[in-house]
């Protein structure tokens, strides 16, 4: 909203520096976004008179001009506007001066210069309403012949005169959603005076907040009725008032210097006089008005005869549509709400009027009308047809339909004034509802309680009262008047509010609140994924946040099924259509992007929730699934001299880190098999076609019993890893958080450490190719549990060549595993006979658990 | 589930092109064609598929060999000679592509051991190791882990928030008066089941309120989206921290004390507040946080736009409609809450200028932090 600081001063003081207003206005109504300072743009700018007219000797088009400008002599200028008459008060640019609007920069800098045109001297110019950038008119010098025109001298300071020692605060209207009437600019001049500390006055016609009051009009003729208007409200439910009357005898010119500067400074384009009226007083009033072109609406209408008016306010038909002012068609549909003649729209209801109504230089007869929409009704029609008018603006803020009222006598004194419009016709007014004033008791200490000070009673009703609240105290409470324009006001709260605000929060002193010294309980769930981050981290891995939107192809790319995804149904773009139901297609796709980006080989995270269609939690709501997805992937060219063997075990070298770090509980790797499937989770099930038959594994634990799955680790699909183009050695896991927390910190017995040597030894054992790694090592283990001794064991190589084919005489089923056992007695060397009897335990085990031997 | 959907990858049908007939399982009838055709088996399970293509297919291969034989045989034998090295030639490029394409090596050969700690043969060089250098956290959640230190420490508890909930949870228990500007398709995502991508995390209040004894201290980082097109600055992904204190008589002057204390600890100086009034529907009043530029001590900079103020959290006292649908007496308990975005945070300490780069996943922007 841009307001003028005059014409603020019109309406109350302003007793603080600008700058000062612009902190307290920042702080209490809204950030101010931009300061114009109007007197620089209009310096040096004088008022003069014509004194002598003479035509230019070489040119038809041209006139020579002599003008007063308050100094001994006169000074001649040319210009291309023919019409002026001695006597008449320009705005005069002397050499030198800075012309407040330049249209081709480029071409020119805009200052006056001392000029021959055609031969004959020009000594500056005389300003078109263009060149002071106050409308768009550049054929005609701007005429200064009203009031405060004929009443300057020659020679005085034209920015002086009409009141442009001016600055124009832009100040940002979101936070004011909720305040209708600061979309006018006497609400807003009652918020500045408040917070200033100032009892604001509204003007008396204006002052209806309070209800009880004749704004009637002599313009208003009492009985007389030249002209039949019919006005229909059909959807009362969405108009909650509507005025309207028919004005006669209307001469269309321009507006006087001050109206059109008025405009100018809040940013709207003069155009004509009866137009500048309606936007004048709906920048002052917040109150949109609109004039329809009574001759056009007639002319149109088949319904009607050539005189009287029929106007209905209904919703509109499928088939209708119609042409706005600003030229644009718009279909429009059966919810949208019209204003017609008999039988078509002629304008959509409090958003903009219609281009075959519209009031022009020839209009002599207006229709005025002076309104109120339901806010909402206007918000969507706005959005639905992309309309964003200043009407809708103040409209969908929920205006007041008490102000229409004084508006419509406002605008019919000045229509009367300004442009000798006569009332022909009845006023009609249609307001089935009218609003209340109402009282808000709230107590005192309430107030000081919530602000957090003991702010004195009369000094809160002090403050209610600058800004036109009626109060009065009784004992410990306030009764509060509210005027039908603050809405805004229903609950104690918004009162505590409106105290704190017109106090000034930044004035408010401090206070740390008390509290217990009890400590929190950190939240588990959070504390564990720092711990994931931590390790993985350091374990050199990127950490991602990705998206949680997915698109149907990346799925597919990543054999993810989309019907298991919550598809949104106002998406973006396609690339964002679905919540993705597994963390791991995103990171499959930043590892392509950065594999493209040139970096070979690398390690990527990312801890989030994913949602699977259907699956519901407790609430009912759709479960969150919590999990870390972890991918590695190494480009060709590096893995193949780098790395032997699936990549499966660069995924489960990770993870098995990261569980050791966690001090996890053991887990076990198990081959998916058909059988089981259903008793893994679903978002296992749901994700099973990420990674590659025979090197994927489910990772699982047994707690009390009970089996859990983790997650699973594995290779990716081939079919995945060609239409993603990731590399062949990948692979990744996923892990349920929440299955991590409940077996984390349960591994890693303490042993004390022993001062005794560590005796080494390897044992090469040749097992069956099926007998799974693990089965040896747990056999072993098994075998060696010992309260005394400390046993490690680690694998040392696994091999199927030569070797193992001789011993077994079956090569293609047989492998050799070397296996580096560790012990270390707690209280003594441990000797000969031990060590040997320790082996031919491990040996004996081996034998019979896994049908194994020595090789 | 059905058995089918226990395949754990999707692979093309096997086609039928050079089915078994035969006893050698070929089909083949011409003794060198299946002695050829044996080999071809055997070294498929054996041979990389860049050699298997040079081996049979190259144009000094067998198969092209044996095609070149042509010319020696008998005019009548030529045409099944031909017919049947051909379908030799089709059946073995078919098999070699499958195997490129789904190595099928792997799939079908080897059944891995899971449980083993590395593949089968692979020499001790050639072996998975974790990486020797540090990898990088992800600014979002490094810096979120500074917040809540902090809030920690101040007596606040930690629950992060949900990221699909119903519109009760998002707006009505917030105090949205049907049909408000913010439900609007413009600002919010909607399901087709009409679950919402969280608009803020403000959705956890109402769970909040119900399911704790005042006082209430909680911080709730999270998650939420907003249906805007996103440029530099704009993003429909955000990381957002709320915050909710309530108890009796909690004021304004405390919620303005908080959250200097928290911005004072976080930027480790001493720092101004300045109020400006906003309006959210769930508090009231409602205001916006400015905090005195802690880059440039308000002397003027590109981070606060030479203003010395910086906007950072939005803030206001909740609704008392909101505090009584969590089932508390608004006449006994007051409360305040706030909600600051991660993303802006860490943009104006890091100097990031496109905020699309934190969800990006560039190893080159992650090395950074």
């Amino acid at each position: 909203m841009k307001v003028s600081l005059n014409t603020i001063r019109k309406l109350t003081e302003i007793k603080i520096k600008p700058d000062k207003l612009e902190d307290k206005i920042d702080q209490t109504l809204g950030e101010v976004e931009g300061v114009e300072d109007l007197s620089e743009k209009y310096k040096n700018i004088t008022i003069a008179e014509i004194v002598e007219k003479s035509p230019h000797p070489d040119a038809d088009k041209l006139g020579v001009y002599k003008l007063n400008i308050g100094k001994k002599s006169p000074v001649q200028v040319v210009a291309g506007d023919l019409t002026l008459d001695v006597g008449d008060r320009v705005a005069y640019f002397p050499i030198g001066t800075r012309v407040p609007y330049n249209p081709s920069p480029e071409k020119y800098d805009g200052t006056v210069k001392k000029t021959k045109l055609r031969g004959v001297e020009s000594n500056g110019m005389m300003a078109s309403a263009r060149e002071l950038d106050i409308s768009g008119n550049h054929e005609s010098v701007m005429r200064l012949n009203d009031e405060i025109g004929k009443q300057a001298r020659p020679g005085d300071n034209f920015a002086d005169a009409y009141g442009l020692n001016d600055l124009v605060f832009d100040i940002e209207n979101k936070a004011m959603t909720n305040r209708p009437e600061c979309f006018g600019i006497i609400g807003l001049a009652r918020e500045i005076a408040g917070i200033q500390g100032i009892k604001f006055e509204t003007p008396a016609w204006f002052d209806y907040g309070y209800g009880g009051k004749d704004f009637s009009r002599e313009v208003v003729p009492e009985n007389e009725s030249k002209v039949d208007l019919d006005v229909k409200n059909q959807v009362p439910k969405l108009v909650n008032r509507y005025m309207a009357v028919v004005v006669e005898d209307l001469k269309i010119k321009d507006s006087p210097v001050w109206l059109q500067l008025e405009l100018m400074k809040a940013g709207v384009r003069p155009i004509n006089n009866v137009v500048d009226i309606t936007n004048y007083l709906m920048i002052m009033t917040g109150q949109p008005i609109h004039a329809f072109d009574r001759d056009k609406l007639v002319k149109r209408d088949s319904g009607a005869d050539k005189k009287n008016v029929k106007i209905a306010v209904r919703q509109s038909n499928k088939d209708e549509r119609i042409v706005v002012i600003d030229g644009k068609t718009h279909e429009l549909d059966d919810e949208i709400v019209v204003i017609t003649d008999s039988s078509s729209p002629i304008g959509v209801a409090g958003v903009m009027g219609g281009l075959d109504t519209e009031i022009d230089e020839r209009s002599q007869s207006a229709v005025i009308e002076v309104a109120n929409f339901d806010m909402y009704s206007i918000r969507k029609t706005s959005m639905k047809l992309g309309i964003f008018s200043d009407a809708v603006t103040r409209f969908s803020k929920n205006q007041d339909p008490e102000m229409c009222e004084p508006v419509m006598y406002k605008a019919l004194e000045m229509l009367n004034e300004l442009a000798g419009g006569k009332v022909v016709s009845e006023l009609v007014d249609i307001y089935p509802n009218p609003r209340e004033v109402r009282k808000l008791k709230i107590s005192i200490k309430g107030i000081q309680e919530s602000i957090g000070f003991d702010l004195p009673g009369k000094d809160i009703a002090r403050l209610l009262e600058n800004v036109e609240l009626g109060t009065e105290v009784k004992g410990d409470e306030l009764i509060i008047t509210i005027p039908t324009y603050r809405q805004d006001l229903n609950i104690d709260e918004d009162i505590y509010e409106e105290v704190a605000r017109l106090y000034g929060f930044s004035k408010i002193p401090l206070k740390l609140p008390t509290r217990k010294f009890k400590p929190i309980s950190r939240n588990p769930i959070l504390e564990l994924q720092e711990k994931v981050r931590d390790f993985l981290t350091a374990a050199g891995a990127y950490e991602m946040i990705t998206y949680n939107f997915i698109s149907k192809e990346l799925m597919k790319k990543c054999n993810l099924s989309p019907s298991k995804a919550y598809h949104i149904k106002n998406a973006l773009s396609p690339e964002l259509a679905y919540m993705r139901p597994n963390l791991m297609p995103s990171i499959i796709e930043k590892a392509v992007m950065n594999l493209k980006k040139g970096y070979a080989e690398f390690a990527l995270y990312e801890i989030n929730k994913s949602h699977i269609k259907g699956q519901m939690d407790e609430e009912n709501l759709p479960k969150e699934f919590r999990t870390v997805g972890f991918v590695y992937a190494t480009a060709d060219k590096v893995a193949n001299s780098k790395y032997e063997g699936s990549p499966y075990y660069m995924a489960k070298k990770y993870l098995d880190e990261l569980l050791s770090y966690l001090k996890t509980m053991d887990v076990g790797y198990e081959r998916p098999s058909g059988k089981k499937v259903s008793d893994y989770p679903v978002w296992i099930q749901n994700a099973m076609t990420l990674y590659s038959k025979g090197s994927w594994a489910i990772i699982s634990y047994t707690f009390h019993n009970k089996k859990y799955y983790l997650g699973m680790v594995g290779d990716f699909c081939p079919h995945l890893k060609k239409s993603m183009e990731m590399p062949k050695y990948s692979a990744g896991f996923e892990l349920d958080i929440e299955a991590l927390l409940k077996i984390s910190g349960l591994g890693g017995y303490y042993q004390e450490p022993s001062i005794y040597p560590k005796v080494t030894q390897d044992l090469c054992f040749v097992v069956d190719r099926d007998v799974p790694y693990q089965a040896l090592v747990d056999t072993i283990k098994n075998e060696v549990d010992d309260r005394d001794v400390y046993v490690s064991v680690d694998p040392v190589d696994i091999y199927s060549g030569q070797g193992a084919v001789e011993e077994t005489g079956d090569g293609q089923s047989a492998k050799q595993v070397t296996i580096r056992l560790v012990l270390q007695h707690q209280e003594r060397v441990l000797d000969e006979k031990e060590i040997s009897d320790w082996r031919k335990r491990v040996i004996r085990a081996v034998k019979q658990g896994c049908g194994g031997k020595l090789k | 589930m059905e058995d089918k959907d226990t395949q754990a990858c999707p692979r093309p049908a096997q086609k039928k092109t050079a089915d078994l007939k035969n006893p050698s399982g070929s089909g083949f009838t011409l003794p060198e064609v299946i002695k050829t055709f044996e080999q071809f088996e055997k070294d498929l399970t054996q041979i990389a598929p860049e050699k298997l293509e040079s081996k049979y297919l190259g144009k000094k291969g067998v198969l092209s060999k044996l095609l070149r034989q042509i010319s020696d045989k008998p005019a009548d034998e030529r045409p099944v000679y031909g017919k049947e090295v051909n379908e030799l030639k089709t059946y073995a490029e078919e098999k070699i592509e499958n195997i490129k394409t789904l190595d099928e090596t792997l799939q079908v050969v080897t059944e891995i051991d899971i449980t083993a700690p590395f593949d089968i043969d692979s020499q001790e060089s050639k072996r998975p190791q974790l990486k020797s250098e540090i990898g990088h956290r992800n600014p979002l959640t490094s810096e979120l882990k500074h917040v809540l230190r902090i809030f920690e420490s101040m007596g606040f508890n930690v629950v992060d928030s949900r990221q699909l909930d119903d519109d009760y949870h998002v707006f009505e228990s917030l105090n949205f008066p049907p049909g408000h500007p913010a439900r609007d398709m413009w600002d919010t995502f909607w399901t087709d089941d009409d679950y919402i991508p969280v608009t803020h995390t403000s959705c956890m209040q109402n769970r909040i309120i119900k399911s704790n004894e005042p006082p209430i201290r909680y911080v709730i980082p999270g998650t939420c989206y907003r249906n805007e097109a996103t440029d530099a600055r704009h993003e429909h992904t955000l990381s957002h921290v709320e915050g909710v204190y309530i108890d009796e008589g909690v004021s304004l002057s405390n919620m303005i004390a908080i959250i200097k204390s928290f911005l004072e600890e976080y930027y480790r100086m001493e720092l101004k507040a300045k109020i400006q009034p906003a309006y959210f529907p769930f508090v009231e009043p409602g205001m916006e946080f400015c905090m005195s530029c802690p880059f440039c001590g308000q002397s003027g900079c590109s981070t606060c736009g030479h203003k010395g103020w910086i906007e950072i959290f939005p803030c206001g006292m909740i609704h008392p409609n909101v505090i009584r649908e969590g089932g508390l007496d608004p006449k006994k308990y007051s409360g305040f809450a706030w909600g600051f975005g991660l993303d802006r945070l860490i943009m104006l300490k890091t100097k990031i200028e496109d905020v699309r780069r934190i969800r990006g996943g560039e190893i080159e922007f992650l090395e950074q932090f």
